[in-house]
């Protein structure tokens, strides 16, 4: 039998009331979960795992997978309408979906988050399908150095990224690289950069510097703002734009496609995540779109793309956790407990010993794709409404929740603290030209990188060329610096 | 005014710069067996923090790009208000629970938002809306999450 008919046969048999149950409780609990700032799919997983595990067989796994992409659409809706990111995938959501949400098109954001995650969610199904043996293989030949390659290019983005002020950008980026330095030291061990605070001998949460920096800025920016206590006309939406739009779906349909393509291969490498594809490809869309000045300030695509990124890679993540039994993510070692418990060894003897499993799990990922564009089709216009709230009460509802929120990661006021400090330094990043997101680049891609270079050094004897001698690695370095040049020599043209 | 923050901040991260850098030298730029220690990415990445640092330093003085956006004395007060309110109601948690300092933040806040335009009315929809706001998140995240929470000394 070949692979389609497997799949129809698993897609029949995902379709029993049992595993359908499932797949909606999980899908239900990862959109609330998703909703809530600091709790990302992670963190859902594991507070359903003891539940799905009771269910057992597919109906776990099928729950399980539904709180992955429920939450990774969760993320999206506090994103878009209060400019939290719900994760840290969801931060590249925010700097157009939030800035849409204000001008009143919070239906529009949100009905191109439902398309483009489940275009994103069905290509990742068809890699995950289709091509896992072979992508994962291809995966196994990324070695240290190719990772450090890829780190940097995905780091080079600032300069696409960066805004007009290229210099501010690369600024941005070395503080988030050393924020992503503070605490223990991966290789060696000792606790570094951490200002003499024991508080942060373990290092700082990326969740909590990214609440900070974007959901306390944007409150504070309104406070400060001496009309804040009026209702802005761009904060009463009309009935019509909160509901989604369908023609957005084929204005974006290019994004869509590199997003979820970028997302399908950057979410195989272990370790790389969905993150690291959702910048790429917002970075991508912005580079190759017609209208890139609109990025940053509403843009449609700049919403698609990531959110196409992050869905697919999701997917895609799950290629090594079944074909090799690599979690490549904290939400794939989570389901890859899940999997341990109801006792299946993930592999490539999975295939082979448990065809029906794999088939039906496979089966209930397509339906719980569909299922999940029904349910927040319907939830769109209620969850838009939010934004007919008055701001000087639901921005202090927003600082309560973004108070729990920060303090069920660590359950430690201090983060709360950090978060306030973060919420400061974006309220100044905001007012001085600097931007934003090459700090969370810095600070998300900052440990890959330099676990990266030394681990390279170490196997190599200190040789930088071990960079260069990888055919794999020196292409991807050698992009790095075309795009580098080419974006500077572009900025310096326009500053002339 | 706000030039002048745009040039303290960027001696600010010129001086984070070096601090970085120091502290790299202190953990070593190669560990004993001459592999790269735990201070190389510190002071490769101090380094450029350093070099960028200085550049937005004399763009400031210059003017290369000029900030258009004024930053007054009373928006400067207004932050420091905000901060130091905030920061006093979470430093307060150990002592008042989260339950307590989610209703004062959220009471502080709004009134902050609404500074110039607060009326009797506002304030007690403030309050309403502080009370059954931080019990719906603590149901949620307490009794539903089961996140561990912060009691204050009234044993809530």
């Amino acid at each position: 039998m070949d692979s389609f008919e497997l799949l129809l046969g698993g897609i029949q048999s995902a379709l029993t009331i049992k595993v359908l149950t499932a797949t909606l409780i999980g899908v239900l609990v990862g959109l609330v979960i998703g909703v809530l700032p600091g709790l990302g799919p992670s963190a859902g997983v594991a507070i359903l795992l003891p539940f799905a595990v009771s269910l057992g067989g597919t109906a776990a796994i099928a729950a399980l997978a539904g709180v992955y992409y429920g939450a990774m659409y969760g993320g999206a809706v506090t994103s878009i309408l209060l400019g939290i990111p719900g994760d840290a995938p969801s931060i590249m959501t925010v700097i157009d979906g939030h800035a849409m949400a204000k001008r009143g098109e919070a239906g529009r954001a949100l009905g191109i988050t439902v398309f483009a995650s489940f275009t994103g969610g069905l290509i990742g199904l068809l890699f995950l399908t289709f091509l896992a043996p072979y992508i994962s293989q291809a995966a196994l030949h990324f070695g240290t150095a190719e990772m450090a390659s890829l780190m940097l290019l995905s780091l080079s983005f600032v300069a696409v990224l960066g805004g007009r002020n290229i210099i501010k950008g690369f600024a941005t980026l070395c503080i988030g690289l050393i924020l992503g330095m503070v605490g223990l030291d991966p290789i060696a061990g000792p606790s570094r950069i951490n200002f003499g605070i024991y508080d942060l001998i373990d290092g700082l949460n990326f969740a909590v510097v990214a609440i900070g920096l974007f959901g306390f800025s944007e409150i504070f920016n309104t406070m400060l703002n001496k009309n804040s206590d009026l209702e802005s006309p761009d904060m009463r939406p009309s009935l019509k734009s909160l509901m989604p739009r369908f023609s957005d779906f084929m204005a974006t349909k290019w994004s869509q496609l590199s997003g979820s393509l970028i997302g399908c291969f950057v979410g195989i490498l272990p370790g790389v995540g969905a993150t690291t594809a959702t910048i790429m490809s917002y970075a991508a869309a912005k580079k190759f779109s017609k209208n890139s000045d609109e990025f940053g300030k509403g843009s449609i695509d700049g919403v698609a793309s990531p959110e196409a990124a992050n869905n697919s890679a999701s997917y895609s993540s799950m290629i090594p956790l079944f074909t090799l039994g690599i979690p490549g993510s904290a939400t794939t070692a989570v389901m890859l407990g899940g999997l341990l418990m109801i006792g299946l060894q993930p592999g490539p003897m999975l295939f082979i010993n448990n065809p029906d499993f794999v088939w039906t799990v496979f089966g209930s990922f397509y339906v719980g794709n569909l299922m999940l564009v029904f349910i927040t089709i319907l939830a769109i216009p209620a969850l838009a409404s939010i934004m007919l709230v008055k701001m000087r009460i639901l921005y202090p509802i927003i600082f309560a929740i973004i108070i729990y929120g920060v303090y069920s990661i660590n359950l430690s006021p201090f983060d709360i603290g950090v978060a306030l400090f973060f919420g400061l330094v974006g309220y100044l990043f905001m007012k001085l030209d600097y931007p934003m997101v090459p700090l969370i680049l810095g600070m998300v891609l900052g440990p890959m990188l330099e676990r990266g270079i030394r681990r390279t050094l170490i196997a190599s004897d200190g040789s930088f060329m071990a960079f260069f001698d990888r055919p794999i690695s020196l292409v991807l370095l050698l992009i790095t610096a075309a795009m580098i040049i080419i974006q500077v020599y572009k900025t310096y043209r326009k500053v002339q | 005014m706000l030039k002048k923050i745009d040039f303290g901040f960027a001696l600010l991260t010129f001086i984070l710069g070096i601090y970085v850098v120091l502290e790299g030298f202190s953990y070593g730029f190669t560990a004993a067996d001459g592999q790269p220690g735990s201070g190389l990415f510190p002071i490769i990445v101090g380094s450029a923090l350093i070099f960028f640092s200085a550049i937005n330093v004399l763009r400031s003085r210059i003017d290369y790009l000029s900030i258009k956006e004024e930053f007054s004395m009373l928006v400067t007060k207004r932050m420091l208000v905000i901060l130091l309110g905030n920061g006093l109601i979470i430093g307060l948690m150990g002592f008042l629970g989260i339950m307590l300092s989610t209703i004062l933040s959220i009471l502080f806040t709004g009134l902050m938002i609404a500074w110039g335009a607060i009326d009797k009315r506002f304030v007690i929809q403030l309050t309403i809306v502080s009370i059954a706001t931080t019990i719906v998140l603590h149901a949620l995240f307490i009794k539903v999450l089961r996140i561990q929470p912060m009691v204050g000394i009234f044993g809530f």
